[in-house]
């Protein structure tokens, strides 16, 4: 029955089973609600469907992340509304670290995450762009519109400054560690 | 060859994204640099942990319903040849259509979604992503979704059968290709047909002020009558504001910005009603109401350009609040503690001076200091709505903000000192001294001829309108003020960095303007090469003398590395002997680095100001221009003695980082602070008398030696004699002032106007910076000597001082 769209079909299915959870994950930093950034992702693959896979084909990432990207402006535009009418919505938030016997290593890496988390949007978004979703520095200046050399200084700034302030926490804890023996 | 370690190329390289032949140059140049190779491999491995950090992350997926939806929807619609799609629809509906989507045309050739844009322009779109503000890929407008109507397909939440995928789409009718250029003339012009009825309203605007100049960063906020309902945002850099999607109904702007009269205005609006609404702020005190009469009539259209917008509450919004959260998970509270926070916003660590025992040490020495910036500061945080971190409250530089009427010199000295004591407010057992200085003014038409280099910064991060549009309407406001007799010159720096005006005189106004028009933001910062351009220009112009200055503009996210920051102070130093001194002007936030700015300025004989808005601006660059440009005398610093029969210990409050020491109040190679024309400078010295406690002095007494008993001969009463020290701008010798204050017991209350307020704002930074000696200080007690010595306050300072204090007082209240 599907013969004729066999590779095309699969081809769709192949993207879905790579994109899903970085576009998730990206939606997910623009809208600050997950239900949300569902939504934008799913509309994003329903549009998918639509493309011929020759038109974008050698730029899919990059055609994801832009239309993923656009839909999720628009449903934050709409949410905001909503939910500056009806009082404050609750925050989001950061889905909760999943609760466990915390290992020194795993530690240190919710404690970038959280760095992350504090640096300017912009940083934010092209390093979840750059090392959450794999994408190349061009790719992710086609996507945002930044220019590539943007794109790189903030990367570099981004960078900086969670090195800094995790050897300042490192330091300051080897510090705090030493006073109290 | 020169290398800058902290260049966002070695990142770059750092994460294989460089083009080969950049790459291969790059490979040479590592060869001689053993600490770029270091910052490589750090580089690599802060990206892995972070990649594997974000691995970490929980991850969501779409739902079950959801993805079904997909994969039923990749095997059964498609592909569908488009044309047979909608070959069944009506062609007289054809025709009419065709003309109403003109954009079929606008294809980019790779990336385009087989959309064609809605019938409307973009009038509606979300936030302004960057991609529009710099005119960027056209992907963003074709790959976009229609908004109305959508129907989606319905997920978890209420299952139903899934739709017909038809109803899914959101194209417009492919055959529009077919529309007919003749057709067209005939038909009357169509309305949009594909957009549903708007049930919501727009209004836009634009704020300038009486001399036409567009208002950024003005606070617009918008309350819907019927629900009490509010939305707020700020005027874009070109004073622009426009609020989508509001209900029909009665609306109440207000319009406020710090020195300007606010504006408050009633304004109706219709379901699908585009509204404009501009208006003229007037400059006036911060408490002054004006309400507007007379409404631009309303605009219907579908037509309209894109615009400032609120900001989406996930990226931005957002972080404040999580900033807490994780500052509470890691064990720190932010705000009202010491400890470090995560910030991106850099303030050294203050400890407030203790008080000292006249048995141990019997003086204190300190630099002066005219900054103001913290002040600013200050209050830019608490119109955001938080209580500002505590090392960003220093106590000298606010109450420094302030204009007071101290007598100015009268012999041939440039600074005139005068010392008196009451009552300290806060510890009535306690004594309070103040050493009020104030330097000669120098009128505006008498001043020397200057040679001002603008050193600014148009990096990046300088794009938002509180950084460079703010800067260049602070510039064009100071350029106004200048004559024949000055040269003004600007250097850019980003990545790169420019002379983008040559030396030009103050009077060809229009090239001066013209310049500044032309400035924009983006690329990298490297403030290095920048300053050193910005002083290569300053001192081929040098003006023997006149005013030769360099004024550096920027948010502070110099591109400097550690070892490059002490190499810019040297530089910076050495320039300031040869006569080229250096004004900082702070901007934005985020990414404002305060402590840089404040050494820089320190460093460079210069002052340092943080302007937040347009009226600052006017103060710092105009008001107070003759300050701000006219170095009377540099090197400032004072030495105080105390009289231990008077008093058993004493505190200085504020002035932390200014601290010298003793020894270092003779020796003329010390560098101090510098006072500009018509500045004052006030210093509190808080002094407990003899036979009190003394908080929190814990040191044993000395025991092979009993303290030097008091020279009771010397019987003067005298409580402390004040020294002086400063040398004329271009002397190297200093010269000394000498005055001694006799306790007049004075009662707080008895206190003039200018030392109550003053001693008001020194104890509202004692509350902002949590410090041990508050004593008894509240808002309260604030407010209330602050009520009873704004004095004449021109300018509304100190009427705006105590909105501050009312809005720290209610924001300490809300956080309890």
């Amino acid at each position: 029955m599907f013969s004729k769209n066999e590779p095309k079909t699969s081809w769709l299915i192949a993207a879905l089973e790579r994109y899903e959870a970085p576009l998730v994950r990206y939606a997910t930093a623009i809208l600050g609600n997950p239900d949300h950034a569902r939504d934008a992702v799913q509309d994003t693959f329903l549009q998918l469907c639509r493309e011929e896979p020759a038109r974008i084909d050698g730029y899919l990432a990059q055609w994801l992340f832009t239309v993923c990207r656009n839909r999720s402006l628009d449903i934050q535009k709409k949410s905001r509304w909503e939910a500056e009418w009806t009082s404050r919505a609750p925050e989001p938030g950061r889905l909760a670290m999943p609760p466990a016997v915390v290992l020194e290593n795993q530690e240190l890496l919710n404690q970038i995450l959280q760095l992350v988390e504090l640096l300017p949007e912009n940083q934010r978004e092209v390093l979840l762009l750059k090392f959450r979703c794999d994408l190349t520095y061009n790719e992710i200046s086609r996507i945002t519109g930044l220019s590539v050399t943007n794109v790189g200084f903030l990367i570099h700034t981004g960078l900086k400054t969670v090195r800094n302030k995790l050897d300042r926490t490192m330091q300051q804890e080897r510090h705090s560690m030493r006073r109290v023996r | 060859m020169t290398h800058e370690i902290d260049d966002p190329k070695w990142t770059t390289y750092a994460l294989d994204e460089l083009p080969g032949s950049e790459r291969a140059e790059l490979d040479t140049e590592l060869r001689a640099f053993p600490d770029v190779r270091r910052f490589i491999e750090e580089t690599r491995e802060a990206a892995a942990l972070i990649r594997e950090a974000f691995a970490l992350e929980p991850v969501t997926m779409l739902s079950a319903r959801q993805r079904q939806a997909i994969e039923e929807r990749a095997r059964s619609a498609w592909p569908r040849p488009l044309r047979k799609r909608w070959g069944l629809l009506a062609i007289a509906a054809a025709a009419f259509i065709a003309l109403a989507v003109p954009f079929w045309k606008h294809r980019s050739p790779k990336l385009q979604p087989t959309t064609v844009r809605e019938g409307s322009p973009p009038k509606d779109r979300g936030p302004m992503s960057s991609a529009e503000r710099t005119g960027a890929p056209a992907v963003r407008d074709t790959a976009r979704l229609p908004k109305t109507p959508h129907k989606r397909v319905p997920i978890d939440r209420e299952p139903s059968p899934l739709p017909d995928p038809r109803s899914l789409d959101f194209e417009l009718p492919l055959y529009a290709r077919s529309s007919s250029e003749p057709l067209r003339a005939l038909l009357p012009p169509p309305v949009q047909p594909f957009e549903a009825p708007k049930s919501t309203g727009v209004l836009s605007g634009r704020l300038i002020d009486q001399t036409g100049s567009v208002i950024p960063g003005a606070a617009i906020s918008i309350q819907h009558q019927a629900t009490g309902a509010t939305r707020k945002i700020v005027s874009d850099e070109n004073g622009r504001f426009e609020v989508p999607d509001l209900p029909p109904g009665e609306l109440r702007l207000d319009i406020a910005l710090a020195g300007f009269k606010s504006i408050h205005r009633l304004v109706a609006i219709k379901a699908g009603e585009f509204r404009e609404v501009d208006a003229v702020l007037e400059i006036g005190n911060v408490t002054e109401t004006v309400t507007v009469t007379g409404e631009a009539p309303p605009i219907q259209t579908a037509v309209a350009e894109t615009r400032a917008r609120v900001k989406g509450p996930a990226f931005v919004g957002g972080s404040i609040r999580r900033e807490k959260e994780i500052g509470e998970r890691l064990g720190r509270r932010v705000g009202n503690d010491r400890k470090p926070q995560f910030r991106t916003e850099a303030y050294d660590q203050i400890v407030d001076n203790p008080f000292v025992r006249l048995t141990q040490v019997p003086r204190a020495t300190f630099s002066i200091d005219v900054d103001t910036a913290s002040y600013a500061n200050v209050r830019r945080f608490l119109n955001e709505g938080r209580l500002p971190p505590n090392d960003s409250a220093r106590i000298e530089e606010m109450v420094n903000y302030f204009r007071y009427h101290y007598p100015e010199p009268t012999g041939r000295d440039p600074i005139a000192i005068q010392i008196d004591s009451a009552q300290a407010p806060w510890s009535p057992e306690h004594r309070l001294v103040r050493i009020a200085l104030r330097a000669k003014d120098i009128h505006l038409t008498r001043r020397p001829p200057s040679n001002l280099v603008f050193l600014i910064d148009v990096s990046g991060s300088m794009q938002p309108a509180n950084k460079l549009p703010l800067l260049k309407s602070a510039l064009r406001l100071l350029t106004e003020k200048l004559t024949e007799n000055d040269r003004v010159s600007i250097v850019v720096y980003a990545g790169a960095s420019g002379l983008v005006l040559p030396p030009t005189s103050g009077s060809d106004r229009d090239t001066v303007l013209h310049a500044l028009a032309e400035l924009e933001a983006g690329g990298t910062t490297n403030g290095a090469s920048g300053i050193q351009l910005a002083y290569q220009v300053a001192q081929a112009n040098f003006v023997t003398g006149g005013i030769n200055r360099v004024i550096l503009a920027t948010d502070g996210d110099f591109n400097v590395g550690m070892t490059s920051q002490g190499e810019l102070i040297r530089l910076i130093q050495e320039k300031a002997k040869t006569g080229v001194f250096l004004s900082v002007l702070g901007f934005g936030m985020g990414n404002y680095k305060d402590s840089t700015l404040e050494k820089l300025a320190d460093k460079g004989n210069g002052n340092y100001a943080y302007i937040d808005t347009l009226n600052e601006a006017r103060k710092v660059l105009v008001e107070q221009m003759s300050g701000t440009l006219i170095t009377v005398a540099k090197d400032v610093k004072l030495q105080i003695e105390f009289n231990p029969v008077e008093a058993s210990a004493y505190r200085l409050i504020g002035y932390e980082n200014r601290v010298l020491n003793h020894e270092d109040f003779n020796d003329d190679l010390k560098d101090a602070g510098d006072i500009g024309a018509g500045h004052s400078v006030t210093a509190f010295f808080e002094i407990i008398p003899p036979g009190l406690p003394i908080p929190a002095a814990n040191v044993d007494p000395l025991k092979y030696q009993t303290p030097a008993r008091p020279n009771r001969t010397s019987g003067s009463r005298e409580l402390l004699t004040a020294k002086l020290r400063y040398k004329e701008p271009d002397g190297q010798r200093s010269r000394l002032l000498e005055v001694s204050l006799r306790d007049s017991g004075a009662s707080f209350a008895e206190a003039d106007p200018d030392f109550r307020f003053a001693a008001a704002v020194a104890a509202f930074g004692m509350i902002l910076r949590n410090s041990p000696y508050k004593g008894s200080a509240s808002f309260e007690s604030i407010l209330e000597i602050a009520h009873a010595s704004t004095g004449e306050d021109d300018g509304g300072y100190r009427k705006e001082f105590i909105q501050l204090v009312e809005k720290a007082r209610a924001l300490a209240a809300g956080g309890k």
